[in-house]
């Protein structure tokens, strides 16, 4: 469960004893959380600057970069994931069920859609289901199953090849969370490196920095296994498809 | 008004993106696409972080699809019943194949053109300066 989404209902819901909050106070929470994380991505980085917004103007651009470009510093660059999470957005979707399995929210930020199909073109299912809920004990954690396929554009030496990234894997905790594809994060996002010639881009959705690690071992074997395949991206999918059972 | 997370510089006023942004490593070599916005930048914010949030009573068994925007494009031209639909019948035969079948990657496969090698080939070998495709992340949740 998304760290954000705990927090906030362990306001409403303190202990195991606790009354069930209405639908409105549920959705009012996750609503807030939401918005509270969200502000705190701002205000993690006003918050190095002892006066915040106000103080902005009497520093001086030496006094800035020491505390953002903290690189070799005690903090060990986290002042400056902490800004350059400011430069980049994503989208959000987070669904929550009760233990009983009677209420659902979802709570949707921007570019992203959740569809619960009607339940008569599910029937197969159903039936599927209830034939294995009968056969053995339930399953404490419903399947889940999730893949991100990630936008590649064409390096400008490369005229063709592998422009899709498609993964399966099985998440937990906090990688359930729906977010942006990671992308391959471990080699793009090292730092310091060279100083780039344009400006830095204005609307570029990058992967939360939660994400990082997780999914940094992950890309890194996807990305290995375009060395081997590179020409043959249907076989490629299915190969992922194969090696991921 | 657009939301999403994140994208400070249309949420914040424009001192904090001029100050602690232009600052950031390895700088902005030309402020100017910035600047063209920022100087427009008055009554933050532009771009909302407060969610839409919807409640459903839950039925019987059925399969929750979550899916970024990237997903949806891929049914352009389709109506969102439609589209609903599509999914519910691509994730149901990918159910009755196995309990460890990724009914995710299934779902992906079809909107990218299923067993149609040509079509898929298509959409993962297409030849272009710019992206044709948007990142797309699909989480099957059986609830």
């Amino acid at each position: 469960m998304p760290i954000i989404v705990q927090e906030s209902l362990h306001k409403v819901i303190p202990g195991p004893g606790a009354p069930m909050p209405s639908p409105e106070v549920v959705r009012d929470m996750l609503s807030h959380g939401i918005t509270a994380f969200d502000d705190a991505i701002a205000g993690d980085v006003l918050e190095l600057f002892p006066g915040g917004l106000a103080s902005l103007p009497s520093r001086t651009d030496e006094e800035i970069q020491a505390v953002v470009n903290d690189f070799t510093g005690p903090s060990a660059g986290a002042n400056y994931q902490k800004a350059r999470l400011c430069l980049y957005g994503t989208t959000a979707l987070v669904a929550l069920v009760d233990p009983a399995h009677e209420n659902l929210w979802v709570a949707n930020l921007g570019d992203c859609e959740a569809g619960m199909p009607p339940i008569s073109l599910f029937f197969l299912l159903f039936f599927t289901f209830f034939f294995r809920s009968c056969a053995g004990p339930p399953r404490l954690t419903p399947p889940i199953s999730a893949c991100n396929a990630r936008r590649r554009r064409p390096a400008p030496t490369s005229s063709r090849g592998a422009q899709l990234i498609a993964q399966r894997h099985q998440p937990r905790g906090n990688r359930t969370c729906p977010a942006r594809s990671p992308g391959r994060a471990g080699k793009r996002d090292e730092w310091p490196r060279a100083r780039h010639d344009r400006p830095l881009p204005m609307y570029v959705s990058r992967p939360h920095p939660h994400r990082f690690r997780v999914d940094f071992k992950r890309d890194t074997t996807i990305t290995g296994s375009f060395i081997f395949l590179p020409f043959f991206s249907p076989i490629h999918l299915g190969f992922l498809s194969h090696t991921c059972q | 008004v657009s939301i999403g997370i994140g994208d400070s510089p249309f949420k914040q006023p424009a001192l904090f993106t001029r100050r602690v942004l232009y600052n950031l490593y390895p700088g902005v070599a030309d402020p100017t696409p910035w600047e063209t916005f920022l100087a427009r930048n008055r009554t933050p914010p532009y771009i909302s972080s407060e969610p839409d949030v919807l409640h459903r009573r839950l039925g019987p068994r059925s399969y929750l699809v979550l899916a970024t925007d990237g997903l949806s494009e891929l049914f352009d031209g389709a109506g969102r019943a439609d589209m609903v639909a599509e999914w519910a019948r691509c994730v149901a035969e990918a159910a009755k194949d196995g309990e460890n079948e990724n009914l995710a990657l299934r779902l992906l496969r079809h909107a990218l053109g299923g067993e149609d090698l040509v079509s898929i080939s298509q959409m993962i070998t297409l030849d272009m300066e710019s992206p044709w495709m948007d990142d797309t992340t699909i989480i099957v949740q059986a609830l």
